[in-house]
């Protein structure tokens, strides 16, 4: 049993596999594990790997051209999660990629669910993907005085390569920050240019809570919309819970509490 | 009537969206549009909701009427010539900036915009189309835009806003022409129906001329949609839910929504509903029409002349499933993707990944509670590898039971389970009083 340990990014984790290729183990016995082991297994030997970017630039190539970009982008996606499922996601995005390259069709390597490790995959790509959905939807923009958006999130996944991908295609032309309060990540936005990611940006706080003349204004309007809509014969806090979460609330507007 | 002319933005939009919110039409599906590099906003099939009101609907789109004012006098309309209501109407300016400015913070989707009948049909439909034409040319907005054609007007100014906008929607109202006429008197078919065809041959030609010309302007591309308002009139399920049918097959139509009738103007013509609106009827006709659209079910099946009206505890499916039993079990290796759509407990998702999964091996009762495949319904209509999970009957009654007592039984019927006896309960049933003052007596 060989296992590699490697850091919990999709660069380590793609080095990892590269690795587990290079040393021609037999894949049955190998398996791949992020970040600190808490508990050592018995007759196995443990390799910790370095990232390398070539290697994982490499894999992430050959992945795109023999999967095609749909399973590639549910890979990624799985390795993104952080929740529930992201404990069996990284090693099983390994066998699944193991399982992939000898089966005959690898682009359909997803579709076979009775196989625990695609299983695994699908769990957790769904995880990242249904949480990135509602954070389309439930994220909001502020305006502040210098004319810049800015959205703070509060996700349970990685799911900010998902919300740059929406939104530097929606608003090309506007200047926006996106921030992962949780991860302390940011995404800046510039017109026309794609986001570039920043770790541990160094905000002048009172810059962010700067708001512009307007923004007071169109929150205003913006509640006073959400209220009037609703159709008090059909009340129903329940559906709406079961709709919008209680754990999203606090990035949005009219919910806020 | 009261105008009032000058109101602030905050009142207008009180006004305007609080007239619009009977509009249940709040999908923004249908069309997949990039943006290109020069405005703001694009679009996604599935469509984006933004909130959930407290009613638990969706707001994905920015619901507002251009104006409230309205020459036509619909009973059900809360916005009818003779109510007394406050009345306000937005300028093309005001709709496109809170428009934009919604968009940009990600409150909304897009626009959906209605309106009353000012002055004339033409007239309105002439407005709507001046804000479209900012709202794109002007101010560059690429999201999505659903209007509504007003029953009446010009020919040429749907055609026009049909161009600017993605989806356009005639409200049926009411499902027959009698109904219509008590309820709508300046309303008719003819007027309702001619720019429904309308709007589906410029869908249908425009889709021809996109093969040729690439670059062509998509004319209505998320399609069109209507909507039929449930308890107003004394129509039973099987006729809406046929008249849904034809509208599907002859209209092509992308939708068809039906709204829970509220009784808002208190009209001696409309019924009193004590209970609330009929809202477990409205949902399931939902769950019927997405078995129309997607199960491969006819009206005909699920509802007849002699079973006008939907089963109140069961979902239609289920309702089928269970006076049907000869067509089960299904086996899901062989069952061809129809047959698996008609097994309760398996949707569209789930029935599309069994069909890929066992090409690439058999299949397990666990593996298909991981597929998403609702066994607790299931297991009574399936065998998967020959066995059934565990045994079971394949006998109406015994699977009625079981099924009752491992669903939720509808908010609406929650009062009606049992009770322990109680000699001063009255439980609300008129016929004991009777039965108490005839022993008085």
């Amino acid at each position: 049993m060989h296992i590699y340990i490697c850091e919990n990014t999709l660069e380590g984790v793609w080095s990892a596999v590269f690795q587990a290729y290079a040393d021609r183990f037999p894949h049955e016995e190998n398996k791949i594990v992020t970040g600190k082991v808490s508990n050592y297994e018995l007759f196995a030997q443990y390799h910790t790997v370095t990232t390398n970017p070539q290697h994982a630039l490499r894999v992430s190539q050959r992945l795109n051209n023999t999967f095609g970009y749909n399973v590639y982008y549910d890979l990624c996606a799985a390795l993104f999660c952080e929740g529930k499922h992201a404990q069996k996601a990284v090693n099983a995005v390994y066998h699944t990629i193991v399982l992939g390259l000898r089966s005959r069709h690898p682009e359909r390597i997803l579709d076979s669910l009775t196989n625990p490790y695609v299983e695994a995959v699908f769990a957790a790509a769904r995880e990242t993907k249904r949480e990135a959905g509602h954070f389309l939807e439930f994220s909001r923009f502020r305006e502040l005085s210098n004319k810049v958006l800015l959205c703070v999130i509060h996700p349970q996944n990685y799911v900010m390569p998902f919300l740059t991908d929406h939104f530097d295609n929606r608003m090309p032309l506007e200047s926006f920050i996106i921030y992962d309060a949780d991860r302390d990540l940011a995404a800046l936005h510039h017109p026309s240019q794609p986001s570039i990611f920043i770790h541990h940006p160094e905000f002048a706080q009172e810059a962010l809570t700067r708001y512009s003349e307007e923004e007071q204004q169109y929150e205003e309007l913006w509640i006073q919309f959400f209220h009037s809509i609703e159709i008090s014969a059909r009340r129903n806090p329940k559906l709406q819970q079961q709709n919008i979460p209680k754990r999203f609330w606090k990035d949005t507007v009219e919910l806020h509490p | 009537m009261h105008i009032t002319k000058d109101m602030d933005l905050l009142t207008k939009l009180n006004i305007l969206s609080d007239a619009a919110k009977y509009d249940v039409a709040c999908t923004s599906s249908g069309v997949d549009r990039s943006n290109d590099g020069k405005g703001l906003g694009n679009c996604i099939a599935p469509g984006i909701c933004h909130t959930f009101s407290g009613d638990g609907r969706c707001v994905s789109l920015l619901k507002i009427l251009f104006t409230n004012e309205c020459i036509f006098n619909c009973s059900y309309c809360v916005n009818r010539r003779d109510n007394d209501v406050v009345r306000a109407s937005f300028t093309p300016d005001e709709v496109c900036r809170i428009t934009m400015e919604f968009y940009r913070r990600n409150y909304i989707e897009g626009l959906f915009l209605s309106s009353g009948i000012l002055v004339s049909p033409d007239y309105t439909m002439d407005l709507i189309y001046q804000t479209l034409y900012q709202l794109r040319s002007v101010e560059h907005f690429q999201g999505y835009i659903h209007v509504k054609a007003i029953p009446g007007a010009d020919a040429e100014l749907i055609r026009k806003v049909g161009f600017l906008a993605d989806r356009m929607s005639v409200n049926l109202e009411l499902p027959t022409q009698e109904s219509l006429k008590a309820l709508a008197p300046n309303k008719n078919r003819r007027t309702i129906l001619s720019p429904m065809r309308q709007i589906q041959n410029g869908i249908a030609a425009n889709k021809q001329e996109l093969v040729p010309y690439y670059e062509a302007p998509r004319f209505v591309p998320a399609g069109q949609s209507t909507q039929m308002i449930i308890g107003a009139t004394a129509e039973n399920d099987y006729q809406i839910l046929s008249v849904a049918e034809k509208l599907y097959q002859n209209f092509a139509l992308k939708r068809v929504f039906y709204s829970a009738f509220v009784n808002v103007n208190l009209d001696p013509r409309l019924p009193m509903l004590p209970g609330g609106p009929p809202l477990l009827r409205e949902h399931r006709l939902y769950q019927a029409d997405f078995l129309l659209r997607y199960y491969h079910f006819s009206a005909e099946e699920l509802l007849s002349e002699s079973k006008p009206n939907f089963n109140v505890l069961l979902d239609p499916k289920c309702d089928w499933a269970l006076a049907h039993l000869d067509y089960y079990p299904i086996d899901v290796a062989t069952a061809t993707y129809s047959q698996l759509l008609r097994v309760p407990g398996i949707g569209v998702t789930s029935a599309k990944r069994i069909v890929k999964a066992r090409r690439q091996g058999s299949l397990s009762y666990s593996a298909l509670k991981k597929m998403g495949v609702v066994l607790k319904r299931a297991i009574y209509f399936i065998v998967c590898n020959g066995k059934q999970m565990y045994p079971t009957k394949l006998e109406e009654d015994y699977i009625l039971r079981n099924l009752l007592s491992d669903t939720r039984t509808p908010r609406e019927l929650q009062n009606l389970t049992y009770h322990q006896l109680s000699l001063f309960d009255d439980m609300n049933l008129s016929t004991m009083e009777t039965v108490v003052e005839e022993i008085k007596g």
